[in-house]
């Protein structure tokens, strides 16, 4: 079946055996069977009989806890190679039918509980463990219960439609090193939205007219036009010659943990790897495509 | 579908070819008194459109040309000092109008903008402390370049939601689109339309619309919609109570149109497009697109069985 | 080790299930097993609270090196049921401490359902059952609790749940007891120690029938086939003591009596000097457990063909086991008999045999009344009549008497209970050579009409004689009906209505207000409801159940009864699937939608099913599209519906769809036959 964004659990994709408590449980209502044959105590087989056919029902009950119940795939958030990445998945329920103690995640060792009680919705949290960069796609997820008496355990693996992308893992590198493209005196930017008073030119159609100098206006009857501009610190180039020698998850790595760290500071940056080349510039956008270039840079099939 | 509105569609439809779909959208929307967000590429006949509507439903009608240095006085008016009487007078601005084009609203700045919505909200201008109300009916059809365009302003989301609707005229079929280039000159035909109905005719058609029918059913429908946007994690926020109002007003107004008595699935399916598509935004998205695959998403995932 | 902690639900649950189900244990543990309890109870708590930490290793081992100490010392011994139920008490409990892993909690609560079941071996009665229902629902919210998300925190919610999984399983639990093939005891298991009964015993002394007269317990239920004999008829015979030692009535030495009349062997010789007479009365008997062997019947019964009972040479059954469980025998007995009417001269001489020494009194105030009577008969009379005559008192509360018993009676106090009419008058028949012996028992009872049976209880116990005349045999002569003739005809209270000694110490017993008459109703209704109980839940014995389903059933085998339990079952087992899996799990649909989707999936059954989010019109539009013979049925359906349900706002008026549909249904026979 190809992964899908969300998915309605039916008797196809529900399996249900019981658990060890449950066969010790089993062994209990044998064990009582024999103590109501030597006694021929009818009471006491009764009891025996109470627990087998609680047995039986709650195998419909566990059954029912997984049954109709829609698990649909939520966002994603990245991480870095190494971390845990978080991918969000939502279960939701229709109708009048509740679902209690569920427990889902990709590592049988370590499931998160969720209910679904009056809420028709809930958005799990479940976190994965990142090895390599790329696009990765956590597999299939488990979604389990015992509930309601631990007697029997169901289950089902779902083939989520979740990805999301791991950056490399940073690795520091140093103090950054200056390309020959990299303008160490600082670039001018005109730029709207910057508001240091650069200077006065012409008026042109167009301009807005908070900048139209006003008070010049008065004294000489010229419209001009106030000029803002900002000058940016440095553009600094990234260069995926910076390491030479270097296999390429090295590389990307560092080049990871600069682009990290110029985010902290003023600077633009721009990037530079073999056949892709991204401008300088800033802000988180321009980030989350650095980093997005990085983590899908050649990344090997499979991954 | 009432006699009036039919010949209103017709004499619309003559000009604005093979859009009936929506042209009836906008009709529908002013017949709410809502206003309408035309976003299209330049050239598919916004304008058009507009001026036919006013010219039919016999409005009074102004175009705004907005841009990047268009003041808010350029669209209320300004108090101009008279010699004459030695008193300032007021010169209304454009926006004293029954219908109002307010042409490539996301050219000029923010402030102008808000100028104009609040007039809109407000069906009234207050300049220099004077309120001064709005001719009735009142309309705005604003249009939009699609944002990807250079140097413009993107209304902000919370304007949005002042426009009852939003349409996209798209390209015109083929047959459309034969008889324009064989055609006439559609301005020409423009100048040909006569009023179909008066202000007080018009009205009455309001008053009428409001009578059309919804039953429990089809609120339940209206209301498990409404309920989609808000839970499916698809969305990024759910439809807020207004949004909800539009969209059964729209669905009432539609029906009211294809002359029925009552408020059927199909009506409420054929306004929810234009209704909810600029009042929503995918979850994964963050520039502000794919409404319209939402409202897909919720045409074909809500039942109107349930 | 520390890093499991207990959902608070379930602990919460655990406890006090914990604590209801050792309660009723709780009168026969010793003190030390009841401290031990509590204590760890307490300390399990204060782990929770964070307050203690789990006891280590080695102040568990001097737990339970206690904990068993204490039982020993408690019990006298280990072998038993008591102590080992004891011990299952104390694991339950001592685990509680030790629930380091989920698997523990799972633990405590298997050994809670094992400690219920023994709850089981000592009462069976309706509360007791309801009781114990009720801790397993307990028990089975505690298992729920364990499964819960830690953050589910109301108990009573679990609690709910627990019942609904239990009362959803008592259907299936009714099949599986009704049809599992019962069988015998696979090896013999430790009973429950011999406790003290209250009951008839076979020795009599002057006073001690009078205290058993304390007790309004139960002694046996007896059914009646047909119509039941009048309450003065009914001499519920249980021992004969015919051996005095000049204080004491007791049984004949077994070894005079020869070889049992049982089922299984041929009849011995004895069995010839039984003459049954008159109409048979047929009827059985549900016994409380006695911790004897003897049984009871009606004068006089015909043998048993019941497995494990034997007829003895004085006409009186006898249980090869010590009755500790109900058991319950049919019996036929014929009111009208003659026995031993050739009466060998050892039994004579054995039945005449007084101590040589004692009563001086007694035996001189027989030979006078002898001299004064021409025969045995009228010298019977003539007791008797002195019983009635002189200033005899039937009192609850006879006075203490001394060495010479029967001389203090006869002569002195003259009050007396039944056993001193009894054991005087035998003592006097012998003193003059007439062949007497006492029989002890139970006379009457209280007839419940609702369950059609005899209720008999302890207060009922009584002791008269049998005389044997020449020709005549055994005679059966009651000499407490000479003095006070209303505790045969109406029981015990009226006997002593007087004096306020009816059971006097159960101020609250039921049965003293067996005047007040809607108290009465009641209180047979409830004994006819407990004895249903005991019939057919209680006593459902192998033999029971073969005999129920064969009437049902006819002749079946073992397998066969396997069989038909299985598929019962199972089938059963489906019926509650649907109930539980079968709530839609989509919300309510009203009416009219469920028609129109009805006609919807009609439709889809011809290819051309509706989508989800297709309104009725559209849908119509599409469907005449591609079958437009469809056409007038699609139109006149979608009509009504959408007219029904948008225009007119009346979804509950469906019939005029559903004759639509049944339109649609016809034209789409015709078209297609």
């Amino acid at each position: 079946m190809p992964p899908s964004s969300a998915i309605t659990l039916d008797q196809r994709k529900i399996f249900i055996l019981p658990t060890k408590e449950g066969i010790l449980f089993s062994f209990l209502i044998v064990f009582m069977v024999i103590a109501g044959i030597n006694y021929q105590n009818s009471l006491i087989f009764a009891l025996a009989f109470l627990l087998a056919s609680l047995f039986m029902v709650s195998i419909l009950h566990t059954y029912r806890n997984l049954s109709g119940l829609t698990i649909m795939a939520g966002g994603t958030l990245p991480a870095f190679a190494g971390e845990d990445a978080e991918f969000t998945v939502v279960l939701s329920r229709f109708g009048v039918r509740t679902y209690e103690a569920l427990l889902l995640g990709w590592n049988i060792d370590l499931l998160l509980g969720a209910d679904l009680l009056e809420d028709e919705e809930v958005k799990v949290k479940l976190f994965v463990e990142t090895r390599v960069r790329g696009l990765m796609n956590p597999g299939r997820m488990l979604i389990q219960t015992y509930y309601p008496v631990g007697l029997f355990r169901a289950w089902s693996w779902l083939d989520l439609d979740m990805k999301t992308i791991v950056y490399p893992r940073p690795v520091p590198a140093g103090a950054i090193p200056f390309s020959e493209s990299t303008s160490s005196d600082g670039e001018l930017i005109q730029r709207e939205g910057v508001d240091d008073f650069y200077g006065l030119r012409d008026y042109q159609q167009g301009d807005p007219l908070k900048h139209v100098a006003w008070k010049s206006y008065a004294r000489t009857d010229e419209l001009l036009t106030k000029q803002f501009a900002a000058f940016a610190d440095r553009r600094v180039w990234l260069e995926w010659d910076f390491f030479p020698g270097m296999d390429k998850e090295a590389r990307l790595s560092r080049l990871c943990h600069w682009v990290l760290k110029l985010d902290t500071g003023n600077d633009e940056y721009g990037l530079r790897l073999p056949g892709v080349e991204i401008a300088p510039g800033r802000g988180p956008e321009h980030r989350e495509e650095m980093l997005k270039t990085l983590a899908l840079f050649e990344v090997e099939q499979g991954s | 579908m009432p006699a009036i509105i039919e010949e209103t569609i017709a004499q619309v439809g003559s000009v604005l070819l093979g859009k009936e779909h929506q042209i009836k959208l906008a009709l529908t929307c002013l017949l709410l008194s809502g206003h309408l967000l035309i976003e299209d590429l330049p050239g598919m006949g916004k304008t058009t459109l507009s001026h036919a509507l006013a010219k039919v439903l016999n409005l009074s009608y102004n175009r705004i040309q907005f841009t990047s240095d268009l003041l808010p006085a350029d669209i209320l008016g300004v108090s101009v000092y008279e010699k004459d009487s030695s008193d300032f007078k007021f010169h209304p601005g454009p926006i004293f109008s029954q219908l109002v084009l307010a042409d490539e609203i996301n050219r000029t700045t923010p402030k102008s903008q808000s100028a104009l919505l609040e007039a809109m909200e407000e069906r009234q201008v207050t300049i220099e402390g004077r309120t001064r109300p709005l001719p009735l009916p009142f309309f705005v059809i604003a249009t939009q370049n699609p944002n990807t365009q250079a140097g413009t302003f993107p209304l902000p989301e919370s304007q949005l939601d002042r426009f009852l609707m939003r349409i996209e005229l798209g390209y015109p079929d083929a047959v459309a689109e034969r008889i324009l280039l064989k055609g006439e000159d559609r301005r020409a035909v423009l100048e040909r339309l006569v009023p179909s109905v008066n202000v007080h005719q018009l009205q009455e058609l309001q008053v009428e619309a409001e009578q059309v029918k919804v039953s429990e059913a089809l609120l339940d429908y209206i209301q498990r919609l409404v309920l989609y946007t808000r839970q499916a994690p698809e969305f990024a926020y759910g439809l807020s109570p207004r949004g909800a109002l539009a969209l059964l007003s729209c669905s009432r107004s539609w029906a009211f149109i294809e002359n029925r008595s009552h408020v059927v699935p199909e009506d409420v399916q054929a306004v929810l497009p234009s209704v909810v598509e600029h009042r929503l935004r995918e979850a994964a998205d963050f520039s502000g697109h794919g409404g319209t695959a939402l409202a897909q998403r919720l045409l074909t995932k809500v039942d109107v069985i349930g | 080790m520390t890093g499991f902690q207990i959902p608070r639900n379930s602990l919460a649950w655990m406890l006090a299930a914990q604590t209801a189900v050792i309660l009723p244990h709780i009168s026969r543990m010793p003190y030390s097993t009841i401290a031990l309890c509590f204590f760890c109870v307490l300390w399990r708590v204060m782990v929770y609270q964070g307050r203690w930490s789990y006891p280590g290793k080695w102040v568990k081992v001097l737990f339970v090196f206690f904990g068993i100490v204490g039982l020993g010392i408690g019990y006298g011994t280990f072998l038993g049921l008591d102590p080992w139920v004891g011990l299952l008490i104390m694991m339950f409990v001592l685990k509680l401490l030790e629930m380091h892993h989920k698997r523990d909690g799972y633990v405590v609560i298997l050994l809670g359902y094992f400690v219920a079941l023994t709850q089981f071996l000592y009462e069976q009665g309706i509360p007791y059952t309801l009781y114990m229902f009720v801790c397993v629902i307990m028990i089975t919210a505690a298992l729920i609790g364990l499964n819960q998300t830690r953050s589910h925190l109301r108990p009573v919610q679990t609690f709910k749940k627990a019942s609904v999984l239990l009362l959803q399983s008592v259907p299936l639990m009714i099949v599986l007891f009704v049809l599992f093939p019962r069988i015998s005891p696979l090896w013999t298991v430790p009973l429950q120690s011999s406790v003290a009964r209250t009951g008839v015993t076979d020795t009599m002394t002057p006073g001690n029938i009078a205290l058993l007269t304390q007790s309004d317990e139960l002694a046996f239920r007896a059914t009646f086939a047909d119509e039941v004999p009048p309450l003065s008829k009914l001499y519920w015979r249980g021992l004969v003591l015919s051996r005095f030692d000049g204080e004491s009535w007791t049984q004949e030495l077994p070894a005079l009596y020869g070889r049992l009349y049982r089922p299984d062997q041929p009849p011995p010789s004895w069995r010839d000097n039984m003459e049954l007479l008159g109409e048979e009365v047929k009827y059985s008997i549900l016994l409380e457990p006695t911790s004897q062997n003897w049984l009871f019947s009606l004068t006089m019964p015909e043998g048993t063909d019941k497995e494990g009972i034997g007829l003895v040479r004085d006409f009186r059954f006898y249980s090869f086991r010590e009755i500790r469980s109900k058991l319950r025998y049919e019996l036929t007995s014929h009111l009208n008999y003659r026995i031993d009417r050739d009466l060998h001269d050892f039994w004579r001489y054995r039945y005449t045999l007084l101590p040589v020494e004692g009563n001086p009194r007694s035996k001189r105030l027989a030979e006078s009344i002898w001299d004064r009577s021409p025969n045995k008969q009228e010298y019977i009379r003539n007791v008797l009549r002195r019983f009635n005559r002189e200033e005899f008192v039937y009192t609850l509360k006879p006075p203490v008497l001394g060495d010479n018993s029967i001389d203090e009676f006869l002569l002195d106090s003259k009050r007396g209970f039944c056993e001193h009419y009894a054991g005087s008058f035998v003592f006097l028949m012998r003193t003059v050579g007439i062949p007497a012996r006492v029989v002890v028992g139970y006379q009457g009872g209280e007839y419940n009409r609702i369950g059609n049976y005899v209720e008999v209880r302890q207060f009922d116990a009584h002791a008269w004689t049998e005389v044997w005349q020449e020709g005549q045999g055994w005679v059966r002569v009651d000499p407490t009906s000479a003095v006070a003739p209303e505790r045969i005809e109406s029981g015990l209270e009226f006997a002593v209505e007087g004096e306020d000694t009816f059971l006097s110490n159960l101020p609250l017993s039921w049965m003293k207000y067996r005047q007040t008459l809607w108290l009465t109703e009641i209180r047979l209704q409830l004994s006819a409801l407990s004895h249903y109980w005991d019939s057919w839940v209680v006593g459902y014995t192998p033999s029971v159940q073969m005999s129920l389903l064969a009437r049902y059933f006819g002749d079946l085998d073992r397998k066969w009864l396997g069989m038909v339990m299985m598929s019962s079952f199972f089938s059963l087992l489906g019926v509650v699937a649907i109930f539980i899996l079968g709530k839609r799990s989509h919300t309510l649909l009203r009416p009219i939608d469920r028609e129109y989707l009805k006609f919807c999936q009609l439709l889809a059954k011809q290819g051309l099913p509706r989508s989800v989010g297709e309104g009725p019109l559209h849908y119509a539009a599409r469907v005449v599209q591609t079958r437009p013979d469809l056409a007038p049925a699609m139109k006149q359906v979608t009509d009504t519906y959408v007219r029904l349900n948008y225009a007119e706002d009346q979804p509950e008026k469906t019939e005029s769809l559903r004759k639509a549909i049944r339109v649609y249904r016809f034209r789409n026979l015709v078209t297609e036959t």
